[in-house]
């Protein structure tokens, strides 16, 4: 019987996100909302819900005078990423 | 969103931020080559004109001459541009740091011993940082004119005297210049097919 895929990770934005910070050592707020393009408001609530399940960590900075949020991939994003990609293959029958 | 519909995006989004950090790689691969090419033409009129060894300082200006432009071409890049940030970028990075020092002290190296072999060593640094660079971000180009690289610093063991600085000059441009701009191109065609 297949498993169930992540439900955190099975919504488009934020799979998105998560695709572009498997790739990227960090990405900030405005490169992720370029590639998704999403709206500050969802970009911002999504983010949220994946950094309070701990797959993601933001960090709050500033580049010269203006604000900048950069995101990280974390160890336990990295491995449910992994895991999602191995039941989504699971569905698709892809070895 | 479907299974399908899901692999899609993940493949997607992961090629756009592959293209994104491999457009980063292409500017200071041009960047140091022109400053490259540039000073060793520099300094061959210099020696050719004064025959003042002095004038082998002017090699100096590869590091003082990259790593200006390119700091101020970065700073006006990220004030209008987002960029990803990489791990394979940052290891790219850290070598060519490690690199230009090394390069930094062999310019030194020759006005205590007579007869070290400079351009050899230097072609040879500049090569493998090429092609481990391209080994990193798997580009192709960058691993063959890395290679070729390796291979032609040798022939530096039997040139000698004033000619070795056009020589050195040609193999920046086949080593850095031309992968360089292979790079760029591919970048500017990825950009128009969006």
């Amino acid at each position: 019987m297949l498993k169930e895929l992540d439900p955190l990770l099975h919504a488009e934005l934020r799979l998105a996100v998560m695709s572009v910070l498997i790739t990227a050592e960090e990405a900030d707020f405005v490169y992720l909302q370029e590639q998704t393009g999403a709206t500050s408001g969802n970009l911002s609530v999504q983010l949220d819900k994946l950094q309070q399940a701990g797959y993601i960590e933001v960090e709050k900075t500033f580049r010269g005078k203006k604000p900048r949020t950069v995101c990280r991939i974390t160890q336990t994003g990295t491995d449910a990423f992994a895991k999602y990609v191995e039941v989504l293959k699971g569905y698709l029958n892809i070895k | 969103m479907n299974e399908k519909e899901s692999l899609d995006l993940i493949t997607r989004m992961i090629n756009n931020t592959r293209k994104g950090i491999e457009k980063n790689a292409a500017l200071p691969m041009l960047i140091f080559g022109y400053a490259s090419m540039i000073t060793s033409l520099a300094v061959w009129l210099a020696l050719s004109l004064t025959g003042n060894y002095w004038f082998h300082l002017l090699w100096a200006a590869i590091p003082l001459l990259g790593w200006s432009v390119l700091g101020l071409l970065k700073a006006k890049r990220s004030r209008g541009e987002a960029t990803p940030g990489s791990y394979i970028g940052r290891i790219i990075a850290k070598m060519w740091y490690l690199l230009a020092g090394v390069m930094v002290l062999c310019m030194i190296v020759p006005f205590i011993v007579r007869g070290f072999p400079v351009a050899f060593v230097m072609t040879l640094l500049v090569a493998i940082g090429v092609s481990c660079s391209g080994l990193f971000v798997r580009y192709l180009p960058f691993i063959v004119c890395g290679f070729a690289g390796i291979l032609l610093s040798f022939a530096f063991l039997w040139i000698e005297g004033i000619v070795q600085s056009p020589v050195l000059a040609l193999m920046f441009l086949i080593i850095m210049v031309i992968p360089g701009h292979m790079l760029q191109a591919a970048n500017n065609k990825n950009i128009k097919n969006a």
